[in-house]
């Protein structure tokens, strides 16, 4: 890589790792309570709301290996961006007013909390919070992993500072991480979601206009270029085929009410009202850095079809090899290399979150009934634990982290639609259903991927999984008695 | 209830579906292959070789799924009295929803069957409805939510409801 293009990205890079490490020292100031460190207190406006529900669905996977789907399948991974207008329509129809409601009725810090009220069951409370933590795990190892390899990638281009090894990269991805989501909590992570998600939104505009000028005719040229050699990867199904595209659809349209690092965040506002204005501004922050998405992997494979560009090592490369050629100006290769960061550490920090508050509050209040003592000085023990064993995990055990990270979505889907997007809005709901569908969802999940299925037609396992759950839990509460709910749930869903 | 009842209807036609598809052999080449040139890159085979066999339950799983969606918004709001606005606004977004979904597979069909497809604002058509026309279609439901949201998602009456059971359950955990 050019010296000067390489330095300029590392600066951009320090600058946002540096901001990162600011935020969580302001947001030190702000957390007191253990509901501070899980919930912001329930005090988010609604921008900081709407871009940090944005952020924490856009991972580095949007930024890394969605560009590598474009380019490797043409049109088929586009199908998880299209989603997204009805998907967040869906999530907040069934959960923006009726989670937060419970989260203030019930003075709940997590989502296992709400549905253990929802359902006055402690064994919901604890299958929630296992599937969360198993999600969690997963997810957050390859994001740990994916911010290593960038940052091992960036240093490598750099003369000055050379080839690092990957555990140094893990350990100081990490060390930044770990320590705004130590300080700060939720506070710092949302605070620096709003940050992140500009940063990827900006940066994603530019890459959009940078690859429309770096084919002649814009997106209409790299069309005819790949529709000349292969018309099918062109067209909506790309490579992938129809039914896999459309089992792709399903999975990430509802599936999005199900993912944790997001639902909580409908329960930090400081007002439901503000949930009407929080949808847009989420719309239009993903729609936005999804651009960088589309638009990368068609250029890149148009570019290489034209014989414009060498072919990529491998098709996860698509971004980092456009971002170095002259099409894009060293700054926005830096802004976007920030973005990627930004992205990525959005997520992860949700992650830790989440993962913390599982293994602090909900596991032992499910078990033993009440929570940990000085649970805040044990959510931040937590923190640095689940990252550790998480940077563990995605450094020694191999394809594994690759296995489950590959189905984050569909686990937290599967297992959490059902229970809490249509639970929370249907009194005929009962636990058993709900305790039904987790199992079930979590085993067929696993299955599925352990046993390496493939299913035909490129149909999703976890769509099959999502919808084995979903027509479980209503088969199970139509057949079973109505349930009797705590007078004030019961209520707040006539709300 | 019977919103509840039409929904299990529906996902249980969405199993029907997925089982008749997944007993359907896929063409014999396969849906698709590593380019002959870009070891990087996959190469779709024929588009009626690999769709034409499935292309029914393509249109059933999609139509399904956009029914789907729209039950679940109506789960969740349950305002929806005969005659009420709301029921012809869930009705409209869910035909726009269609509609796109409709454009798209038809011209899907036209496309597969031709051997010069056309570009519409930077996109083959079929894949110009599903950008511009699945993409943007729901945007309807989001517009919606926020113009209807003190109407029919959380009512004046409903926010004084709610203050007095947070304040009556303050009140039960003090004593």
């Amino acid at each position: 890589m050019d010296p000067a293009r390489s330095t300029i990205i590392l600066t951009c890079v320090a600058v946002y790792m540096t901001m990162c490490v600011g935020v969580g020292l302001w947001a030190l100031r702000r957390t007191r309570t253990t509901r501070d460190f899980f919930m912001a207190g329930r005090d988010l406006g609604i921008v900081v709301t709407g871009i940090a529900v944005f952020s924490s669905t856009m991972s580095g996977f949007g930024f890394v290996g969605g560009p590598g789907l474009v380019y490797r399948m043409g049109m088929s991974s586009v199908w998880m961006v299209v989603c997204t207008s009805i998907g967040y329509a869906l999530s907040f129809f069934l959960l923006g007013k009726r989670i937060r409601l419970f989260a203030e009725l019930c003075d709940s810090v997590s989502l296992p909390d709400v549905v253990a009220a929802r359902y006055r069951s402690e064994t919901s409370r604890f299958l929630t919070a296992v599937a969360i933590l198993l999600g969690v795990m997963g997810y957050l190892a390859t994001q740990i992993l994916a911010m290593a390899t960038v940052l091992q990638d960036i240093m490598a281009g750099n003369e000055a500072i050379g080839q690092v090894s990957i555990e140094w990269c893990v350990a100081l991805s990490c060390a930044v991480l770990v320590f705004y989501c130590v300080t700060g909590g939720i506070i710092a992570s949302v605070y620096t979601d709003l940050v992140q998600g500009m940063i990827m939104m900006v940066a994603a505009v530019l890459v959009c206009l940078a690859a429309m000028r770096a084919v002649d005719g814009g997106f209409a040229g790299m069309s005819r270029t790949i529709l000349a050699d292969d018309p099918e990867a062109m067209s909506p199904w790309g490579t992938l085929g129809m039914l896999g595209c459309l089992s792709w659809y399903f999975l990430f349209t509802l599936g999005g009410a199900g993912q944790p690092h997001v639902v909580t965040k409908l329960m930090m506002n400081k007002d439901v009202h503000d949930a009407k204005h929080t949808l847009p501004v989420s719309v239009i922050g993903y729609s936005l850095s999804a651009l960088l998405w589309i638009s990368i992997g068609l250029v890149m494979r148009a570019l290489v079809l034209q014989g414009k560009h060498p072919e990529l090592p491998h098709a996860d490369a698509a971004a980092s090899q456009f971002l170095q050629t002259e099409h894009v100006a060293p700054i926005l290769a830096g802004l976007v290399f920030a973005g990627l960061f930004a992205a990525i550490m959005s997520t992860a920090d949700a992650f830790l979150n989440i993962g913390a508050a599982a293994v602090v509050h909900d596991i032992p209040r499910a078990l033993r009934g009440r929570s940990l003592r000085r649970e805040l000085l044990w959510a931040r023990t937590a923190t640095v634990i689940i990252a550790v064993v998480a940077a563990t995990f995605a450094l020694y055990t191999g394809d594994l982290v690759a296995l489950l990270g590959a189905f984050g979505w569909g686990t937290f889907a599967a297992a959490l639609v059902p229970v809490v997007a249509v639970g929370f809005n249907w009194k005929r709901a009962t636990a058993t259903a709900a305790n039904v569908a987790i199992t079930v969802s979590l085993a067929a999940n696993f299955a599925i991927k352990l046993c390496g299925i493939h299913l035909p037609h490129n149909i999703d396992g976890g769509a099959v999984a999502l919808l084995l759950s979903l027509t479980l839990f209503f088969g199970i509460s139509l057949l079973s008695p109505p349930p009797k709910l705590d007078p004030e749930i019961d209520a707040v869903m006539d709300l | 209830m019977k919103l509840a009842v039409t929904i299990f209807i529906l996902l249980l036609a969405m199993c029907v579906v997925l089982a008749i598809a997944l007993i359907v052999p896929e063409a014999p080449g396969g849906l698709s292959a590593k380019h002959a040139t870009y070891e990087t890159m996959s190469r779709a085979t024929d588009g009626l070789t690999r769709h034409g066999r499935v292309l029914w339950a393509g249109w059933a799983f999609g139509l399904l799924q956009i029914v789907l969606y729209a039950g679940c918004i109506a789960f969740s709001v349950r305002r929806t009295a005969a005659g009420d606005p709301l029921r012809w606004a869930l009705l409209v977004g869910t035909l726009l929803h269609a509609g796109a979904f409709c454009g798209m597979m038809i011209a899907y069909q036209r496309y597969i069957h031709t051997d010069e497809p056309g570009v519409v604002i930077g996109f083959p058509t079929p894949t110009a409805w599903m950008l511009y026309g699945m993409w943007s279609a729901p945007l309807f439901f989001i517009v919606l939510y926020y113009a209807a949201f003190d109407r029919w998602v959380m009512t004046p009456a409903d926010r004084i409801r709610f203050r007095e059971l947070v304040e009556t359950n303050r009140k039960q955990d003090t004593l």
